[in-house]
């Protein structure tokens, strides 16, 4: 058995290749490191282009890696595995299911009969207050609470770890910070540990215990910020001075490793 | 000043018929059952029935349909007939999709089928038919044959875009829950095509139409071609018209049918 020591992720020394078209090989990741403990929830911010969703794939164990080890809940990650469940940029969903069936999708993959999967869905459905739109089509829903439904798929199997990337920049700034507010709502009320992709430095700081910032070319980790604003996070933590200092801090050292990188580059 | 009044209201009112016959359901009938109507009394006065050489009238060529029909010979022609084409169209969706799914999937199959169907879409099919005749002689096979060598290259080509157009995200979602090759396949990647095999399905259903026809002329069989064939020999210029009339009938009905089915799955995703 491996202890609560363990972390819910750590990836170990990772370095990922990719081969171009014309037999090039291009390292993406360089020797990254990093960890989320158990109930922790952890950003990962950086430019375009860092590898930060070749990270999360290669986590997520839809993305094999060259070196390094990446391991889940204490086990060596060799494939998806039903601890871990991924929320999408671009959604994901199947517009041919109703929002139930878009919802009960994961627990089918993992064979779950329909009366069982349908029962969870609907209680997730409900969490993310999308209880009446059980049967409708997800075109006819917004991109907010079509997100709100891939969250509930990813909810309903009952995960140790979740995996985000990007998961609000589809959708409008209002709605975004509402959305941010109720996945903090969820997240406090299970012992979730979620590893969550953005680029917006505001969100990063809101939601997380400690922000990851990459780098680029090959990508790589330069720093991590520990986020001390207190729990429960409201409305008011974003008018909280440490909210907007932590988040100049982040712009910060972006900025400066953009700038070193711009230095670095002949043009 | 006051003089153009009565006729903008007139223009008002052509509008009003216009909209109430293109946009409710009677009104689109009553529009066709006109043009039908239209159209059967210009062949009426068209045909001349003084001799049975001429081209016939409409009243003519109805009473051939009745005969044919009474005696048999044409019922059983089309069920022959049919026979050939619900082969044919079963083995073009059995086989068509199947082939677009593995040429979308896996490069190699890419590389050694692809080039047939580009083939066979390129070149008139009609060119091939000796051939076929040559190899299959005057059976059943050859004329099913005929048939799939028409249709099937446009529900292999079609199927094979509509699958690579999917989204890698989709596929990447059902990989994340621990779905297995088949079951993506199953569960996304063939749902997500359905849309592009219909519209493959219902191109090959007009191509295998025609082959149907180019089949029942070349290789004659038992079916309507044979049929076709006695009565032009015995210059029964009414009948063949029947017959034929008979044919292009069915072919209208199963097309609009298909292309029923192809709107309503279109609908299923209007994916944004
Ligand atoms: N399948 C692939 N084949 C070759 N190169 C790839 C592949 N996937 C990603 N890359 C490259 O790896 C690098 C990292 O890509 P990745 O998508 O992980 O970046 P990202 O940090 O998520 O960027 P963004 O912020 O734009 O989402 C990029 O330079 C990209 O071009
Ligand atoms: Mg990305």
């Amino acid at each position: 058995m491996n202890g609560p020591a363990t972390p819910a992720i750590e990836v170990h020394d990772v370095s990922k290749f990719f081969v171009s078209a014309d037999g090039r090989k291009t390292r993406a990741l360089d020797k990254v490191n990093l960890s989320v403990g158990r109930g922790e929830f952890v950003s990962i911010i950086g430019p375009s282009g860092c590898g930060k969703t070749t990270m999360l794939k290669m986590v997520a164990g839809i993305l094999g890696w060259d070196e390094g080890q990446i391991s889940v809940m204490g086990a060596p990650v060799s494939g998806p595995g039903p601890e871990r469940a991924t929320v999408f940029q671009s959604f994901a969903l199947l517009p041919w299911l109703t929002v139930l069936d878009n919802a009960a999708f994961g627990l089918k993959m993992r064979g779950e009969d329909k009366a069982t999967r349908h029962a969870k869905a609907r209680t997730l459905l409900e969490t993310v207050g999308l209880g009446d739109f059980a049967n409708a089509y997800p075109t006819e829903l917004s991109g907010g609470m079509q997100q709100r439904v891939g969250l509930a798929r990813a909810l309903a199997v009952s995960p140790n770890v979740l995996l985000m990337d990007e998961p609000f920049s589809a959708i409008d700034a209002q709605t975004r910070l509402i959305l941010q507010t109720e996945l903090l709502d969820v997240w406090s009320q299970t012992d979730l540990s979620v590893l969550f992709i953005t680029h917006a430095m505001d969100e990063a700081v809101f939601l997380s215990d400690r922000v990851i910032i990459m780098g680029a070319r090959p990508g790589h980790v330069t720093d991590v910020i520990d986020v001390d604003l207190p729990r429960p996070r409201t409305e008011e933590t974003r008018r909280d001075p440490r909210f907007v200092e932590l988040t100049a801090r982040v712009w910060d050292r972006l900025r400066g490793m953009m700038a070193d990188e711009r230095a670095g580059t002949p043009s | 000043m006051t003089s153009n009044a009565p006729s903008r209201q007139a223009g008002a009112w052509g509008h009003r018929l216009a909209a109430s016959l293109t946009e409710t359901f009677w009104g689109r009938l009553a529009l066709r059952m006109t043009a039908l109507a239209v159209f059967l009394a210009a062949w009426q006065l068209a045909g001349d029935d003084s001799i049975a050489l001429l081209f016939p009238t409409a009243t003519r060529t109805f009473q051939a349909f009745i005969e044919l029909m009474a005696d048999g010979r044409l019922p059983l022609g089309l069920l022959i007939t049919g026979q050939a084409l619900v082969t044919g169209y079963a083995i073009i969706i059995g086989l068509g999709v199947p082939l677009g799914v593995l040429i979308a999937r896996f490069p190699l199959a890419d590389r050694a089928i692809s080039p047939y169907f580009t083939f066979l879409v390129a070149v008139p099919i009609i060119a091939i038919v000796p051939v076929v005749q040559a190899l299959l002689g005057l059976t059943f096979a050859a004329r099913v044959t005929v048939i799939v060598l028409f249709g099937i290259s446009y529900v292999v080509i079609n199927s094979a875009i509509a699958v690579r157009r999917i989204k890698p995200d989709l596929i990447e979602m059902a990989a994340s829950f621990g779905a297995r090759r088949f079951t993506i396949l199953s569960q996304v990647v063939l749902p997500a095509a359905v849309p592009g095999i219909m519209t493959g399905a219902r191109l090959a259903l007009g191509q295998a139409l025609i082959g149907m026809v180019v089949a029942e002329l070349t290789i004659v069989g038992a079916g309507v071609g044979s049929l076709i064939a006695e009565l032009q020999g015995r210059f029964k210029v009414a009948a063949v018209l029947a017959v034929a009339m008979t044919i292009v009938l069915i072919g209208l009905c199963l097309l609009s049918l298909v292309e029923m089915l192809e709107r309503r799955f279109n609908r299923w995703s209007l994916v944004k």
